[in-house]
């Protein structure tokens, strides 16, 4: 492709990179990316590959803004309280860049719709907050062979990593069920420092770039741990279990979980 | 004038760096290794960004002249450090 | 033996704080015994009654799994590092408002009721008008999103018709 004026003064500093070139800048137009979920980790994260000029990029997210969002969620603004996430992102992608081509998926992912979703997509964004998802997310890139880069945070602590198709490790090698309700901290005890999402979407949308792009290392095989108080990353092997329910010798499981709907049996 | 036979011409008269480099780039990207590639620009200091980011990224510059009152000359083989 | 023994955040309450804190014993277990001698309740929120670690805790040693050396027997030494890494799953609490529309037929069933029982999300009426034969009650809905999310799901299936309040009326 040639690029246009505009796009040269653009992207000018990718293409500037040995790494990155004319030739990357054309990867990542021809990209599709799956942002799921249009919140703290997915407001970064989605500015950032917007900005980069990832060619499609679609976001799920069923809900909408809420004053209480704003403190993390940067690509939503004041007046957008009461419209769906997605459609205020897509109007700050495009404001930023109007290269991208902005899907939106007004509702919740799930087990029925997920593999329909995620199949046209080069690399899956888990941004999401809550594990019934996460592990449906993990699920279906496993079957769809999708990388996936995973973050996640809680109150100052942040988790990212990549999870790559058939290579593994898969999210269940880390943690092979979610947590029972009553296990994990009440919403009493939860809340999150807003800058945490910040640095760990911005860490998703690094990785992204770079599967795309297939350059450096990524963090496949490696658990980072972001410690916000103390201001610590270390970092964690991260292996492939050979009991793993799912990507291990002996899988257990062949088809999607809902874990949402064990609520309905819960006493 | 120079003595090499130029497969390539990019005339970016009127761009500044670091657009200067980012266009001459973007040509080194289409063509194959060997190939020569005559860049002309007007913007002075050019003349030293714009050959020392392509030895850098593994091109070799042939030489640097001086075309006329306003216009230089860069004349680089691609990948010719590789 | 001292070993270093990194807490996560959602730890620190029951280590006064302290992100970092020493440790005597040879092994892991000992280590997590000897956490609880100083930190009561620390172990039950990192292993179960058997010993064994929780399936959605990992405990490193040093850079280490520690199910990929010796589990809780995994021998420790001067100088290594604990890390306790829970799986965490983001996000901060919710709350939603709703305005629920009752059809006639269920008006009699304490849905709101079975809403904060089985979804784990606090319930908060804030207004609502209630007759024979119409309900219309405007709820507040706090909790984790996927929560909220299948609460209002079970109420659809019921047949109430679930109306986010885009407009901030009932402050």
């Amino acid at each position: 492709m040639d690029f246009s004026e505009e796009q040269i003064k653009r992207y000018a500093r990718h293409i500037i990179l040995p790494e990155v070139g004319g030739e990357g800048q054309e990867k990542l137009l021809a990209s599709k990316v799956l942002l799921i979920g249009a919140g703290g980790l997915g407001a970064p994260c989605g500015y950032y590959l917007g900005a980069a000029g990832i060619g499609t990029l679609g976001i799920v997210d069923y809900d909408t803004v809420d004053l209480s969002n704003l403190q993390r969620q940067i690509w939503h603004g004041t007046s957008d309280v009461g419209r769906y996430k997605v459609d205020s992102a897509k109007d700050s992608i495009e404001r930023i860049n109007p290269d991208v081509k902005v899907v939106t998926y007004k509702e919740g992912i799930n087990a029925a719709n997920i593999k329909e979703i995620i199949k046209d997509y080069d690399v899956v964004i888990d941004a999401t907050d809550n594990f019934p998802t996460r592990f449906l997310i993990n699920d279906a890139c496993h079957f769809m062979k999708k990388p996936l880069v995973y973050g996640s945070i809680f109150r100052f602590d942040g988790q990212a990593t990549v999870f790559l198709p058939e290579e593994g490790p898969c999210y269940r090698c880390l943690f092979p069920t979610p947590p029972p309700a009553g296990l994990v901290p009440s919403c009493q005890e939860a809340g999150v420092l807003g800058v945490l999402p910040g640095i760990i979407g911005a860490i998703q949308a690094n990785e992204a770039i770079k599967i795309i792009l297939g350059i450096g290392q990524t963090l496949n095989g490696r658990l980072l741990i972001y410690d916000a108080l103390d201001m610590k990353f270390t970092e964690m092997k991260l292996r492939k279990d050979k009991t793993c329910p799912l990507c291990g010798e002996t899988p257990t499981i062949f088809e999607l979980i809902e874990y949402g709907d064990l609520c309905e049996f819960k006493s | 004038m120079s003595e090499y036979k130029e497969k390539s011409e990019l005339n970016i008269k009127g761009e500044i760096c670091p657009f200067t480099f980012v266009k001459s780039k973007l040509a080194l990207e289409k063509m194959k290794k060997g190939e020569i590639l005559r860049v002309v620009v007007d913007y002075e200091p050019a003349i030293r960004n714009v050959p020392r980011s392509m030895e850098e990224q593994g091109h070799k510059v042939l030489s640097i002249n001086k075309i006329n009152e306003t216009d230089y000359e860069i004349i680089v083989e691609k990948d010719g450090k590789k | 033996m001292s070993i270093k023994v990194r807490i996560p955040t959602p730890l620190r309450t029951l280590t006064g704080g302290k992100a970092e804190v020493e440790s005597n014993g040879s092994n892991i277990i000992e280590i997590i015994n000897d956490l609880e001698r100083n930190f009561s309740g620390i172990k039950e929120r990192i292993c179960e009654q058997n010993d064994q670690v929780r399936r959605f805790v990992n405990v490193y040693l040093n850079d280490e799994d520690i199910r990929f050396i010796d589990n809780i027997n995994s021998k420790v030494k001067d100088g290594d590092t604990i890390s306790i890494i829970p799986a965490i799953a983001g996000g901060a609490p919710e709350k939603k408002k709703f305005y629920l529309n009752y059809p006639q037929e269920v008006i009699k069933e304490p849905l709101i009721y079975l809403v904060g029982k089985n979804y784990n999300v606090i319930t908060n009426i804030r207004s609502a008008s209630i007759s024979n034969d119409i309900g219309i009650i405007a709820i507040e809905l706090e909790g984790e999103s996927k929560d909220i999310e299948n609460a209002v799901k079970f109420l659809e299936s019921k047949n109430v018709i679930v109306e986010p309040i885009v407009l901030d009326v009932v402050e």
